[in-house]
């Protein structure tokens, strides 16, 4: 029995000590996964093709950290991971900054249409002013 | 020193700073590896002129961005190449976070102030429609009035060429009224020159109005009524005359028939110069030398008294004839009383006095010879005579 609490503690004392790490590692592979997953969902939030670039990037680092991974060189992986969230961060920016900059054009050019318009109808009245004027010399 | 020595050969001076520079730069190349190049691609973002907005914008970001390319710097100075790579590439990603947030901020301003011209500059277009729909109603309505001014113009001046047809039709009408008025009186016969003239004019103020000239047409048309007039007045007295003569001619041809009618009575037609005798002579009225009609012969003068009644525009004369019997004056006194003896049973049978006139020849005018009693029966007598032209 003792041998048997003996082992059983020198069991859950190695399970103690290994399940952090463990554990952490378990949370790379998913941050990995997760990060891969939301590569795809950043390629098609960018409707503009801005950031193809550094998704292609993102890509080969989120690579790059699974070739770690599998060779449990887990700093590695880590520095990489960290790289590649601030990658994403950065692709997430541009992507807002892409549809920001082209709802911009869009308003700039309706401010265009609009100032055409404006221009087009001044044009218009300056021409019915001086027809107006004319008819009521004529009437006179 | 001079480069002539013996044994001694000297290089030129150029050759010998080169070499000594290359010789530098390896053993410079030899301390320090190469750039990396997202260290030198972390310098060039450094560099965008966006970055000092980037730093304000987000101080910690930019902050960080920093120490890591000074760190990657540090790095590389010390040939840890591969870390250099490593903090330039997280450096370069922080700076360009920080850089997309200044262009969301400027895109945002963008957009702002887009939507704010945006607003303005529909607002004024909502107010110079507004304007140049006004002002296009006020040129349709001044259109209209002057299309309404040129139409009215346009009837007037139809209206008043139509009136200037209309009058010069009445002038016409007119002249031909007058030329046909000149018919009435034959002035084609009685006044040709004027009445052809008139005739012509019509004609041509006929054409005239046809042609559509119209003022001519007027001149024309009064012209030919002025002629017609002129013709109309020049013929009337002669029509008139004419007229009369035709008349008189018919009444006095009537008046011959009806004075043949007369039994016991031969109608003797004679012309002296001008004027015409319708002469009849009365026999058998009185016995020898008597100036009173004998009873019962004067019957025959009703026939006379209403041949005289029916024709009372004719001066008549009563002429008493005798024959040759006796003294000349006696006889001029016989034949004056018995023709006033006529006059008198002519008066009592309703025959105006004042057309006639008594007188008496006596013997002056026998019709027949005095010798034989039927010559002097016919030369007694009492002749009515009618004169006219």
């Amino acid at each position: 029995m003792t041998h048997l609490r003996a082992c059983l503690a020198g069991m859950i004392l190695v399970l103690a000590l290994a399940t952090p790490a463990g554990a952490r590692n378990e949370d790379l592979k998913r941050q990995i996964e997760a990060e891969q997953a939301a590569v795809t969902d950043l390629e098609r939030l960018d409707e503009r093709h801005a950031t193809t670039a550094e998704a292609a990037l993102l890509k080969s680092w989120l690579d790059e950290a699974w070739g770690y991974y599998s060779k449990n060189e887990y700093d590695s992986v880590r520095v990489t991971m960290d790289r590649a969230l601030a990658q994403a961060e950065l692709i997430r920016q541009k992507i807002a900054a892409s549809k920001l900059a082209a709802q911009a054009a869009e308003r700039e050019a309706a401010f265009k249409v609009s100032r055409d318009k404006v221009e087009r109808t001044q044009k218009s009245l300056q021409e019915a002013a001086v027809k107006k004027k004319a008819l009521e010399l004529n009437s006179k | 020193m001079s480069g002539e020595r013996e044994g001694l050969r000297l290089t030129p001076p150029t050759t010998n700073r080169s070499w000594i520079i290359a010789l530098v730069a390896l053993v410079a190349s030899c301390a320090a590896p190469p750039k990396p190049r997202e260290l030198e691609a972390f310098e060039r973002i450094k560099a965008d002129p966006l970055a000092e907005a980037a730093a304000k914008r987000d101080p910690a970001l930019v902050g960080e961005a920093d120490r890591l390319m000074a760190l990657s710097r540090q790095e590389w100075q010390n040939g840890d190449v591969e870390q250099s790579r490593r903090d330039a590439l997280m450096g370069s990603i922080k700076l360009q976070t920080a850089l997309a947030l200044v262009q969301q901020d400027q895109a945002r301003a963008r957009i702002s102030r887009a939507d704010t011209d945006y607003k303005k500059s529909e607002e004024e277009y909502a107010r110079l429609s507004k304007d140049l729909q006004a002002t296009s109603e006020q040129v349709a309505l001044l259109e209209k009035l002057g299309e309404s001014r040129s139409q009215a113009a346009a009837q007037k001046q139809q209206f008043g060429q139509e009136r200037e047809r209309a009058a010069a039709r009445d002038k016409l009408h007119s002249a031909e009224l007058a030329l046909k008025t000149a018919d009435t009186v034959d002035a084609r016969t009685h006044a040709q020159a004027e009445y052809a003239a008139a005739a012509d004019m019509v004609t041509r103020a006929q054409a005239e109005l046809q042609s559509g000239n119209v003022q001519a047409a007027a001149q024309s048309a009064e012209l030919a009524r002025a002629k017609a007039e002129q013709a109309a007045q020049m013929a009337k007295p002669h029509y008139e005359q004419a007229e009369q003569t035709k008349t008189n001619k018919t009444r006095d041809e009537a008046l011959s028939r009806d004075a043949a009618g007369i039994p016991g009575v031969s109608v003797r037609l004679e012309r002296r110069g001008d004027v015409a005798r319708l002469v009849l002579p009365i026999r058998d009225l009185f016995v020898r030398k008597q100036t009173q009609i004998a009873p019962g012969r004067d019957v025959r003068l009703d026939s006379v008294a209403q041949l005289l009644k029916k024709y009372p525009t004719y001066p008549v004369q009563i002429i008493g004839h005798t024959d040759n019997r006796g003294r000349h004056d006696e006889l001029v006194a016989i034949s004056q009383a018995r023709a006033q003896a006529v006059m008198d049973a002519l008066l009592s049978r309703g025959v105006d006095a004042k057309r006639l006139l008594v007188s008496g020849h006596g013997p002056d005018e026998p019709l027949t010879d005095n010798r034989t009693l039927s010559g002097r029966g016919q030369n007694n007598r009492v002749e009515i005579v009618f004169l006219y032209q």
